[in-house]
């Protein structure tokens, strides 16, 4: 991750790659963008459905998700407003960097 | 949130890193090492210390000290107290020291606009070709990690997980859904005491072309709770 603020966008549907394309290239022409990306999901079928999923009673899946990192929190509340004008029937959310934990197993804590 | 980190233990383990993406992309923000009054002379004295923030700042007070000692016209050189130089020119250490101060403070604008200006070009290089100083960069975000972050709406804190996998084929190894099927006693009472309304999936990422090559290799797993 670059930036402290992410903002995502959750498809139910699967949406136009296009659009999704359009919207990171502009976002990304704005300086307090840092990172932007599209994930889709993979198929459901794939993957199994396990005890810890049974535990929880079964977790909700989305299509796909773009997902947008800047530099600061409030820069994020505006792209997301942004967004949630551009992108209708999406679950939009505004949030901040708490730590990453990278392969040696050691946390960097950043709020 | 837990369960993601329970199972990133019993993963095989993976090689150390000396230095995150964050690390890689604060130095290549740092701003060139300069000497005091703004002379930008350090040249290849500093540029080994150059990575290292508490030693650039120690160098920078002891030079500060320096110039102030030799600016005290004959003072020093005699061994006389300052006492009895201060009477041949009274105002000529405040004045040389103000300025000191000054071109310091000077210094920190020219610094910050310096780093500023380098993390817009590290923008840039992502967005461009792969190659120049982002190498080091788009290298990292292929590592597997783990990434927790959070939001608070009215009271309720929502949690986003995501977690670096090396390819969509790990989130599908007989390892990893083996300890999903196997959840641990404190497993089970986080999963069904305490998470709700769980999205999870699998996501092999995506980007535009023009940065695609940079993810290419890293695929996602997301974990919210609640949406």
């Amino acid at each position: 991750m670059r930036g402290t603020g992410v903002v995502t966008v959750r498809f139910g549907e699967r949406p136009a790659e296009t659009a999704l394309q359009t919207a990171i290239e502009a976002l990304m022409r704005d300086k307090a963008v840092a990172c932007g990306e599209i994930w889709r999901a993979a198929d459901a079928l794939e993957f199994p459905v396990s005890m810890e999923e049974r535990l929880r009673g079964g977790d909700r899946k989305i299509e796909a998700c773009l997902l947008v990192e800047t530099l600061r929190v409030p820069d994020a509340e505006k792209i997301a407003a942004a967004l949630a004008h551009e992108f209708h029937r999406t679950e939009i959310g505004v949030y901040q960097l708490l730590c990453e934990i990278t392969a040696d197993g050691l946390p960097r804590t950043l709020a | 949130m837990l369960g993601a980190t329970l199972g990133a233990r019993r993963q095989p383990p993976l090689p150390q890193q000396s230095f995150s993406s964050r690390t890689a992309q604060r130095r290549l923000s740092l701003p060139d090492a300069m000497l005091p009054g703004g002379l930008d002379e350090g040249g290849n004295a500093f540029r080994s210390v150059e990575r290292d923030h508490a030693r650039i700042g120690i160098g920078l007070d002891g030079s500060l000290r320096e110039h102030r000692r030799s600016s005290g016209d004959m003072a020093d050189d005699l061994e006389m107290p300052e006492g009895v130089a201060q009477p041949v020119d009274g105002g000529r250490f405040l004045r040389e020291h103000a300025g000191a101060l000054l071109r310091r403070h000077q210094r920190d604008g020219i610094e910050e606009a310096r780093g500023r200006a380098r993390q817009r070009l590290v923008r840039r290089e992502l967005l461009a070709a792969p190659g120049g100083d982002a190498r080091d960069l788009r290298c990292h975000d292929r590592e597997p990690r783990t990434f927790l972050l959070a939001r608070s709406d009215s009271g309720v804190t929502a949690y986003f997980n995501f977690y670096v996998t090396q390819s969509v084929g790990v989130l599908k190894s007989a390892a990893y859904l083996g300890r999903l099927d196997e959840p641990t006693p404190m497993t089970r009472t986080v999963m069904s005491e305490i998470f709700k309304d769980m999205i999870r999936d699998g996501l092999p990422s995506h980007l535009p072309a023009r940065r695609h090559a940079r993810h290419r290799r890293g695929d996602r797993a997301v974990w919210r709770t609640p949406g």
